[in-house]
């Protein structure tokens, strides 16, 4: 294959992004390194069980070391990192939902003669997505204001809405945002190091 | 006086929405809050941070052909992985 037909496919863009990632990564500093397991942890919060934060991780960094994925120039490597497991949360369900289909349908799970629905993976998520919902709550219980901004955020608000709707002081606020992320650490940290 | 029902309550679009809002958080705490935080928690950040970059480091290592997902099957890096 000669390179303007690798070109066309964008085999070069991918091989440099997965390069470019390759660098980033080893140079990525200690903190940063936490912060990406901090972040795997909790985006992995409502993956179906079996699957954990580490398979997450490994995920999003293979797709991103094969140039499956690639690395838009500009964005942060953990903002890319975090954007890839994010889709890949959602690939592991659409996975999870035609192997349902498979189960209920068999092979002919694409004809289209089907008369029943099959909800498996959709109740499988739904509960999953509650237990998930709960858990994030419980880590902030006891504090009604860092309970209002997580419910903004619930309800896909900005961090201004969420202020100017409880009548928040800016101070007020920050100073709720700062105990919020130390319950985040907390949760998504403690016992790193055992 | 009625209680509220909950009958039309989204649980996905809810954690969807509070994930994509507390990876904001993750990424915009500062560096110094971070290490402070683990030093308060007794985590030394070496110590922390070690599995991590060898997870990282285990991952650049067991690259698979590059591109070859892309060229040949975008099935075949998934197939090769979990046969590992």
């Amino acid at each position: 294959m000669d390179l303007s037909a690798l070109e066309q496919r964008g085999v070069v863009d991918a091989a440099g992004s997965a390069a470019s990632v390759s660098r980033a990564l080893a140079a990525l500093s200690e903190i940063d390194l936490v912060r990406l397991r901090a972040l795997a942890r909790l985006r992995a919060r409502g993956l179906p069980n079996g699957i954990d934060w580490s398979d997450l991780l490994n995920e999003a960094l293979a797709r991103a070391l094969d140039g499956s994925r690639q690395w838009p120039s500009g964005v942060p490597l953990l903002v890319f990192l975090a954007g890839a497991m994010r889709s890949i949360c959602d690939d592991i369900w659409r996975r999870r939902r035609r192997e349902a289909e498979l189960i209920a349908f068999g092979i002919s799970a694409d004809a289209d003669c089907r008369e029943v629905a099959s909800p498996a993976a959709d109740q499988e998520r739904v509960m999953a997505a509650c237990e998930a919902v709960g858990a994030i709550y419980r880590l902030f219980a006891g504090d009604v204001v860092v309970m209002r901004i997580i419910s903004g955020l619930a309800n896909g608000q900005s961090a201004e809405d969420i202020r100017i709707l409880h009548g928040m002081s800016l101070v007020e606020y920050q100073s709720a945002r700062r105990r919020m992320r130390r319950a985040l650490l907390r949760a998504e940290l403690s016992g790193l190091a055992r | 006086m009625t209680n509220p029902t909950v009958t039309d309550w989204d649980a996905e679009q809810d954690l969807a929405a509070l994930l994509d809002g507390l990876t904001a958080e993750l990424l915009a705490v500062p560096e110094g809050d971070i290490a402070a935080w683990l030093r308060a928690a007794g985590e030394p950040v070496q110590d922390t941070a070690q599995p991590m970059r060898r997870l990282v480091a285990a991952a650049d290592a067991n690259r698979i052909a590059p591109y070859m997902s892309i060229v040949v099957a975008a099935e075949l890096r998934m197939s090769i992985a979990r046969n590992q």
